[in-house]
């Protein structure tokens, strides 16, 4: 159960040149840099650093560091070589948040290969970046001035993925990496349900050895007590609408369809994650994409719909089918259902309030269902209202855009009645 | 009156104003015919609109509650209410929900629209002596055929003009067998760059099982194009079977196998996959290098920097451009190295490629000190 190490690469091309050496080179690394950062590290490792001077100031312990990032302006980077007075990676990491907010500063610690398990770890304590201590120091430097790519919530994601093709796993894997998300990939289900110490924050089923869906696996993982309320994506064919209809039957929270789009995919599992993480009380971290630019002039608060109420669902499609095909499912699940083909007039709904969930086309007339959810993105305070983006317009970057712009779903068209219905449900329930 | 009457019998009776009189007369006469048609085309749309507006109100309602419960009888009622109506309004109500839905509801709707007749009289259509009411008829069977009536279809893909092969290879994929999908396609060519986009379309529509199915026969496809798509759809459809046979991708005499490869390369995004995209940067095509460039980007690994760095002096400008992007995704240490070009590479087109990627990189991110 063990994982490459993030510089697997990096270790394998490096000649090892660890020591006092390493930094007479960190120095020389520095002293072309304007910016400062923090290195701590034994005496031994500093005796090379001290004489060369530049914009490195060096601390022989985590206080002596934590009252230096305490006294004066923050530094652009910390590096932190455990060992030799300096305590191992955890608890100089523990020590240090402890003692000082870290904020934005790119955290490098320098430490032997770790199994997956302890790198998580660090991660969660705070590091940005884990470098073997074989690395050459112009780029333990590089990475310390580089701009620390926490985000700490971002890089805590854990991810379950079961299923019995591993080059898909591995593929999973390789994009959930690039954005910060820690996957274990597992090709049968002893494996899954005997895995790690570490609790996933999610977990992705696809299919088993025989090529079809286990929706066994799906209940036997729900009555685990430790998963029990764990969202469950489900790796499904793109044109199984049936096995797409049987999985929210079955528990599972949303579903990702074959073939994979990267951003739908991290999309996705960010939403969900931050979902469950808000439902426990935790801090999710700042949205992905800054907030747009102004759009038009600011719009007052709206009124927010009562739990009590009738729910209230808004369909915004200027094809006069989609409310066709929807309302009257809705209806019959005692909603009360409005439906218009205007973009201005969605927003003047909106405006009125009272409305528990918005269904979006984002081709819209007069105002575009991305206007719309910028304007609604602007409001204070935020909306309660739930956004479902509903779409023919299904590309990556249109998924991303309307998950950034905190659509807390996307169908995209043509969609199954059923499915759309149950996943509004699904929404206010939250 | 009368002598103008023969002064204009005579005038048209000289030999040389005879067939210009004739001329106007005919032209005449196919203008108003033109009218003619105008005027019924326009009567007769909006009879057919009014017919589907009076469909869509009276029937709206009592098809939506029977689609909403899926109760047999009260679809039934509804099959039999439709039958009252224009062919034309109902086929036309009945499809757009067909567009717009799928799973169960859908199937209703297909159910429903083969009780009625329509798929019959499409299947029909389909023999049609002329091209348009063929088109017109596979446009319908491609939301409505399964596996019956993919079954008769497969039967026209060798014999019929390109788009309608092609309305068909759409049938097979989402209603055919593999097999079925495999013959449509072995034969079927596509013609231009442009035609990029309904093929994968179309494949994209496929299930992991078709796509398995063309990957294990991939040389057997005609088209170097059709089988770079399919290559393209199977890394995200099922990676297993791009994975195997990607080594022999990389390396096929046809150009558009090997850009096919790097792509694939991309979307599947395995570091092990970065000595078979250094070796393509290589390739005497400039797209394919371009591709193996863009893809050592997503590959996501430092020891693409040197390959990376060397191709800043291709002399494709593409190929320059997607490097220099490659390098800065590669972070921090392609970050340096492009600074390091920038500052003192000997290569004009080198320094230049790496200067404009760092400048670009500057405005996208604020805070990062890049040599401009």
């Amino acid at each position: 159960m063990s994982a490459p190490h993030p510089n697997q690469e990096l270790l394998e091309r490096s000649p090892p040149a660890p020591g006092p050496q390493a930094a007479d080179g960190a120095a020389d690394a520095f002293t072309t840099s304007a910016e400062r950062v923090f290195l701590c590290a034994s005496p031994t490792t500093l005796r090379g650093a001290v004489t060369q001077g530049g914009s490195i100031e060096r601390f022989v312990d985590i206080e002596r560091l934590a009252a230096a990032m305490r006294g004066q302006p923050p530094p652009r980077g910390l590096i932190i070589v455990p060992g030799d007075g300096v305590p191992p990676a955890a608890d100089s990491l523990s020590a240090l948040r402890q003692a000082t907010p870290v904020g934005d500063v790119a955290v490098v610690v320098v430490t032997p290969v770790l199994d997956i398990a302890e790198q998580i770890e660090l991660l969660k304590l705070g590091a940005t970046r884990l470098v073997s201590p074989e690395t050459p120091w112009e780029m333990v430097a590089a990475l310390a001035l580089a701009p620390a790519q926490r985000p700490a919530e971002n890089s805590s994601k854990v991810v379950f993925l079961f299923d019995s093709d591993e080059v898909l796993r591995l593929r999973i894997r390789a994009d959930l990496k690039r954005h910060g998300i820690v996957g274990f990939g597992y090709e049968d289900l002893p494996s899954l349900l005997s895995g790690p110490e570490h609790d996933p924050d999610l977990i992705i089923l696809g299919r088993d050895g025989r090529g079809s869906v286990d929706w066994d696996l799906l209940r036997r993982l729900r009555q685990r007590r430790a998963l029990r309320t764990l969202p469950v994506l489900m790796l499904l064919d793109g044109v199984d609408h049936d096995a797409q209809a049987l999985a929210f039957q079955h528990g599972a929270d949303d579903f990702l369809l074959l073939p994979l789009a990267t951003e739908d995919l991290v999309a996705r599992i960010g939403y969900q994650i931050d979902a469950r993480r808000a439902a426990r009380g935790v801090p999710s971290p700042a949205p992905a994409v800054p907030a747009p630019a102004v759009v038009s002039s600011p719009l007052p608060p709206i009124a927010t719909p009562s739990s009590s109420a009738r729910r209230h669902i808004l369909i915004a499609d200027d094809d006069p089918y989609v409310a066709e095909l929807l309302k009257h499912r809705m209806k019959n699940e005692g909603w009360q259902v409005t439906a218009t083909r205007d973009g201005e007039e969605a927003e003047r709904l909106i405006d009125v309030g009272d409305v528990d969930v918005i269904l979006l086309d984002l081709n819209l007339p007069h105002r575009s269902g991305f206007d719309i959810l910028h304007a609604l993105r602007r409001r204070s305070p935020r909306l309660s209202t739930k956004l479902v983006v509903l779409s023919s317009i299904n590309r990556e970057e249109t998924v991303q855009t309307a998950f950034s712009l905190d659509a807390d779903d996307f169908i995209p068209k043509p969609f199954n009645p059923e499915m759309v219905v149950s996943r509004i449900r699904r929404l206010l329930k939250r | 009156m009368n002598g103008v009457w023969v002064a204009l019998s005579e005038t048209v009776s000289a030999p040389l104003y005879r067939p210009l009189v004739v001329v106007i007369g005919l032209e005449l006469i196919a203008i108003q015919m033109q009218i003619f048609w105008l005027l019924w085309k326009t009567v007769v749309t909006r009879a057919r609109l009014r017919e589907t507006r009076r469909f869509r109100t009276e029937m709206g309602d009592p098809l939506g509650e029977a689609l909403a419960s899926a109760d047999p009888v009260a679809l039934a009622a509804c099959t039999r209410r439709a039958r009252t109506y224009a062919p034309e309004a109902v086929q036309a109500h009945l499809e757009s929900l067909m567009e717009l839905s799928v799973g169960n509801t859908n199937a209703l709707l297909v159910e429903m629209y083969g009780e009625l007749g329509y798929t019959r009289a499409a299947m029909k259509a389909t023999r049609s002596w002329r091209v348009s009411n063929r088109i017109r008829a596979l446009r319908r069977l491609s939301l409505v055929a399964r596996s019956g009536e993919a079954e008769l279809l497969s039967k026209m893909g060798s014999v019929h003009e390109h788009i309608v092969r092609l309305l068909v290879a759409q049938i097979m994929a989402k209603a055919g067998t593999p097999e079925q999908l495999f013959s449509v396609l072995r034969d079927l060519e596509r013609p231009r760059r442009i035609m990029d986009q309904p093929f994968a379309a179309i494949l994209a529509t496929a299930s992991r099982t078709h796509i398995e199915f063309l990957i294990a026969r991939l040389e057997e496809l005609a088209d170097p194009s059709v089988r770079r798509l399919v290559l393209e759809v199977s890394a995200r459809v099922t990676p297993a079977a791009c994975a195997r046979v990607l080594p022999e991708a990389a390396r096929h005499p046809h150009k558009e196998l090997r850009i096919g490869a790097c792509q694939a390369a991309a979307m599947l995004g395995f570091p092990s996959l970065v000595p078979l995209m250094t070796t393509a940067l290589g390739d005497p095509e400039s797209e394919v290098r371009g591709q193996a460039a863009k893809a050592l980007g997503r590959l996501q690994c430092e020891e693409s920097i040197e390959s990376l760095a060397a191709a800043l002096g291709d002399p494709a400008f593409w190929v320059r451009q997607n490097a220099a992007a490659s390098l800065a995704a590669l972070g921090a240490p392609g970050h340096l190295r492009l600074e390091e070009i920038a500052r003192t590479g000997t290569d004009r087109f080198a320094a230049d490629s790496a200067r404009q990627e760092l400048r670009r990189q500057s405005l996208l991110t604020s805070g990062i000190g890049v040599a401009a």
